[in-house]
């Protein structure tokens, strides 16, 4: 599970999830690389804002819900979405949405 | 009185601007004004100082280190970026936030435009967008219409609320059969009439559709779907609660990297939060 921070939020250890490239397509820095402060001093000169990183915490997506709650989640969800989805992206936000309907329950 | 012709007439006896935002403006036409000249006219007004100095050093902008002054703010976030949030804190102050319909307040208006910001800037920052200054800003305005409502045809609104929920349809349909133009509209005559960028007018009446013509616009395709991302993770109310069907176009226009929603999620609530407090505190 990755998790979109800024720069600025960087903590000695934390692990790259995603490579990072710069805008020609170049990698400035592999994916699974421990982040110290020389990288941050690094990015920050190349101009990245932010950077995906493995979040070890999150583990939301993991959770086991009841069927009862995915039933009204689902329920929720069919009031609000009337359409169907019709590629990846659309699957990642529905997937998305529900997972925030699940967390509110 | 029809309801058009109330709202052109509005329109043209618009509340006018804090000096703050217009001085800036004046002094931002002329080339040979200084950072220093800048920094002295935002200065002045110490509630509006004090509200970028806090936007500023939010981790939404990300930058490192603090920023304590207005002339490190223009340095750090450019002078447009700091022109754009004076401009954001002055309309949100311009318009009366005490016009309350029942389950629709300016409050959750302004709320659900800074969380369209937020995921705006957020979705131009994982496609790798260089530019980044008017992402936030386009976010904050892409629903001004709403407000143009609210303020000139109270009455009428009240009843496209009421409709939303009887007829259970979005919003803006709604304002199409009792008002005969929708938001975006509204939005369009008031965002030429303040003289808004020509890019932030093309949000205003284009964000539910994400594209004008064939044009590649990245900036107006991220408003788009950071209007889908809003309503989905409910950052602030929009008047009603459809999560709108992306514009298939925008997915092949943005290329955003895969997994964005599922990680981007937690920022995007975090810093919604931090600026709502910030922007909408009197």
């Amino acid at each position: 599970m990755s998790k979109l921070i800024s720069i600025d939020e960087i903590q000695d250890g934390m692990i790259l999830a995603e490579p990072i490239q710069n805008r020609f397509g170049h990698t400035l820095l592999g994916a699974n690389i421990k982040l110290e402060e020389k990288h941050v001093k690094f990015l920050k000169s190349c101009g990245i804002q932010t950077i995906y990183i493995v979040d070890e915490n999150d583990n939301s997506s993991n959770k086991q819900y009841d069927s009862e709650t995915l039933e009204k989640a689902k329920a929720l969800l069919n009031q609000r979405i009337t359409w169907r989805p019709k590629n990846e992206y659309e699957n990642e936000l529905i997937e998305f949405v529900t997972q925030h309907i699940l967390e509110k329950l | 009185m029809d309801v058009i012709k109330k709202i052109i007439e509005g329109v043209s006896n618009l509340p006018t601007l804090p000096t703050v935002y217009t001085n800036l403006s004046q002094a931002m036409e002329n080339p040979n004004t200084t950072k220093e000249e800048i920094a002295r006219i935002i200065s002045a007004d110490q509630a509006a100082s004090f509200k970028i100095l806090k936007v500023a050093n939010s981790p939404f902008y990300g930058l490192r280190g603090r920023v304590d002054t207005i002339t490190q703010a223009l340095l750090y976030l450019g002078f447009n970026e700091v022109k754009n949030i004076v401009f954001a804190l002055s309309v949100i102050n311009a318009f009366s936030k005490n016009k309350n319909f029942k389950k629709f307040t300016p409050i959750d208006l302004w709320a659900h435009s800074i969380g369209v910001g937020v995921a705006t800037r957020l979705i131009g920052a994982a496609v790798g967008e260089k530019n980044l200054e008017n992402y936030f800003l386009a976010g904050i305005f892409h629903d001004i219409g709403k407000l143009v409502f609210f303020e000139y045809v109270p009455n009428e609104y009240a009843k496209v609320i009421d409709l939303v929920e009887t007829k259970k349809i979005p919003v803006k349909d709604a304002e199409l059969e009792i008002l005969g133009l929708n938001h975006a509209r509204a939005g369009q005559l008031i965002a030429e009439k303040w003289k808004l960028p020509q890019s932030v007018v093309n949000i205003v009446s284009s964000h539910h559709t994400g594209l004008i013509g064939n044009n590649v616009n990245t900036l107006l395709a991220a408003v788009h779907l950071g209007d889908i991302i809003a309503r989905a993770l409910d950052l602030g109310y929009g008047g009603d609660n459809y999560i709108p069907e992306p514009n298939i176009k925008v997915w092949d226009i943005l290329k955003l990297p895969k997994g964005f929603f599922s990680s981007a999620r937690k920022k995007m609530k975090d810093d919604f939060d931090r600026l709502t407090k910030i922007m909408l505190s009197d």
